[in-house]
């Protein structure tokens, strides 16, 4: 049996859920920040969700409302320099473990990039989107995915923490 | 997957988050599309109250720009001054070969009654909401601008005109006080003229956005749109034939542009019937068909017009089921039947049957059937009086005859 518009959209909603938190936690490096823009963009998204669906790509579009409305926020109240470093604050109770220390100095190495290289960062090597897509997505050409990305992984490759077999991972199999 | 992929990946999925806030989202969404639908109505207001203690805005309002050549200038009327109407193209509009031409996509301005506005296409692209479709903004102008959200350009409207008529119109933007009207041209027109209930005029030249032809205007709901006639030859030169299009009007409910006829060709009669009711599993509901100029306008009550959908054909003499869905309380579909056909029994995607029987209305028969939440029709089979089979069909086969 077919299901109405409402009810694809709860269905949608439920699925992406997870997927737009991290992504706003991965931009702003705050839960409750995250939860904020993932809400904001899956009400906008429900306010022309006929538009939405025939667009086909609703994850697409919530995904750019995510990541525009922190640059706006960002813009208005530097809220996205509030990205923490204690993983466990935010991340509720964790167990000490050596990779631990990874993943601290990977979110402090993301910390230190600006707001659009870490954009580029999160959309490009952990969406996993193409240059094109991530260029979509930020409202830029693929040049400037280029050049941002490129200043950013010459930025964690300077940082501590951060391996340089993964930078080279990165540099020689990651683009598409 | 690369290793920083996979050390960002471990990372997050270690953030703990609330369930999703599905209904809270849905209110806030609600709450925007309401914010859509009141955002011109307050502009409206504001507008008139500002002029009424600034009268410098209103005589500024009320004075056009200089027309560009070829454009007429409205001709004064004597109208409620909150009644008149005026539109024109965007003063950023530039003649090229294939007629005016739009950079900022800027199509239109104008005024009704002291309320000036400005309306922009915005085409597909990175600056659009969904780049892979067209929209429109509409701006008040209150001392400084008021632009309220992008809408939708309806799917006939910015990706041309698939069929041969000159105009598609969006559905109108209903504040209750003022409809915002935007259609896309065929490039042989040259000019609309739109035809007021009250006699008020407005000449509207086509501008180009993106190798689309568009116009716009803004006029109260409670005008009544009589006609709009489409002047055809090219950009710059009208042969001196027309097309006329005589809008459905509901009360209270934006006009439905159906039907375009070349002059002197006769307009199908006018005439309406319920063509099914009933109240299956719901609250009552009936659909009634009108035929005249618009072509044919399927409006399903439930306590109130919930749905209008009218069809651009002079006539239906097929059997075919036309459309279906949900408008919400009511699930409901309708067609046209062939002559002789008597019954028609619709297969639904639940397995059902649902038989209508067709009514005359005008110069055809149509037949309207309740589907349910959900169930779309598949096929059909027509019967003739004596109950002998004559045609059958499926949806996906639309319009086959019997």
């Amino acid at each position: 049996m077919s299901t109405g518009p409402d009810e694809e959209f709860d269905a949608f909603m439920r699925g992406r859920w997870p997927a737009m938190v991290r992504l706003g936690y991965a931009l702003t490096g705050d839960v409750g920040h995250a939860e904020d823009l993932a809400q904001a963009a899956f009400a906008r998204a429900y306010a022309s969700w006929g538009r939405v669906r025939r667009a086909g790509d609703p994850d697409a579009y919530v995904r750019r409302i995510v990541i525009n409305e922190h640059r706006r926020r960002f813009r208005k109240h530097r809220v996205a320099e509030e990205l923490r470093g204690d993983l466990g604050d935010a991340a509720g109770g964790h167990q000490e473990h050596p990779a631990l220390d990874d993943r601290r100095a990977l979110l402090d190495a993301l910390r230190a990039l600006g707001p659009r290289q870490r954009a580029v960062v999160v959309l490009r090597y952990w969406l996993d989107l193409s240059e094109a897509e991530t260029a979509a997505a930020l409202n830029c050409s693929v040049g400037t995915v280029k050049s941002q990305a490129s200043r950013a992984l010459a930025t964690l490759r300077k940082s501590a923490g951060i391996r340089d077999g993964d930078i080279a991972h990165i540099v020689e199999g990651g683009q598409r | 997957m690369s290793d920083l992929e996979e050390e960002l990946d471990r990372a997050l999925r270690t953030v703990t988050f609330a369930e999703a806030p599905v209904e809270r989202a849905k209110r806030a969404g609600r709450r925007i599309r309401a914010r859509r639908r009141v955002a011109l109505l307050v502009g409206v207001l504001a507008v008139t109250a500002a002029a009424v203690g600034y009268p410098a805005l209103a005589r500024s309002a009320a004075a056009p720009p200089a027309p560009l050549t070829g454009q007429p200038t409205p001709a004064p009327s004597p109208h409620p001054s909150d009644m008149a109407v005026s539109a024109y193209p965007a003063s950023a509009t530039t003649q090229a070969p294939a007629g005016l031409a739009s950079k900022t996509g800027e199509i239109a301005a104008g005024s009704v009654g002291d309320m000036r506005w400005r309306i922009a296409v915005i085409p597909p692209g990175k600056k659009n909401p969904v780049p892979a479709d067209p929209c429109y903004t509409i701006t008040i102008v209150l001392g400084g601008d008021i632009q309220g959200p992008c809408y939708d350009l309806p799917a006939t409207l910015g990706r041309g005109l698939g069929e041969a008529k000159p105009a598609a119109f969006t559905e109108f933007l209903n504040d209750g006080v003022t409809a915002t009207t935007v259609g896309e041209a065929a490039a042989d027109v040259t000019y609309f003229i739109v035809t007021f209930a009250d006699g008020q005029q407005l000449k509207l030249l086509p501008v180009t956005v993106a190798d689309h032809r568009y116009i716009a205007w803004m006029a109260p709901l409670s005008l009544g749109i009589g006609r709009v006639v489409a002047h055809l030859g090219g950009p710059y030169s009208d042969s001196g034939q027309t097309a006329t299009a005589v809008p459905f009007n509901e009360p209270d409910v934006p006009p439905v542009f159906g039907l375009w006829q070349p002059a002197g060709q006769a307009a199908p009669p006018r005439d309406t019937q319920v063509i099914g009711a009933g109240a299956t599993g719901g609250p009552p509901w009936k659909v009634t068909a009108y035929e005249g100029p618009w072509g044919t306008c399927f409006v399903t009550d439930a306590a109130g017009p919930v749905g209008a959908q009218c069809v651009a054909s002079p006539k239906l003499d097929t059997t075919a089921i036309l459309g279906w869905g949900d408008v919400s309380p009511v699930e409901r579909g309708f067609g046209s039947a062939a002559p002789g056909v008597a019954a028609v029994r619709i297969t639904l995607s639940n397995g059902k049957t649902v038989t209508a029987h067709p009514v005359g209305v005008g110069n055809q028969d149509l037949f309207a059937f309740p589907t349910g939440k959900g169930v779309t029709p598949t096929g059909w089979t027509a019967y003739d009086s004596t109950g002998r089979q004559v045609g059958a069909g499926t949806t996906a086969q639309g319009s086959a005859a019997p």
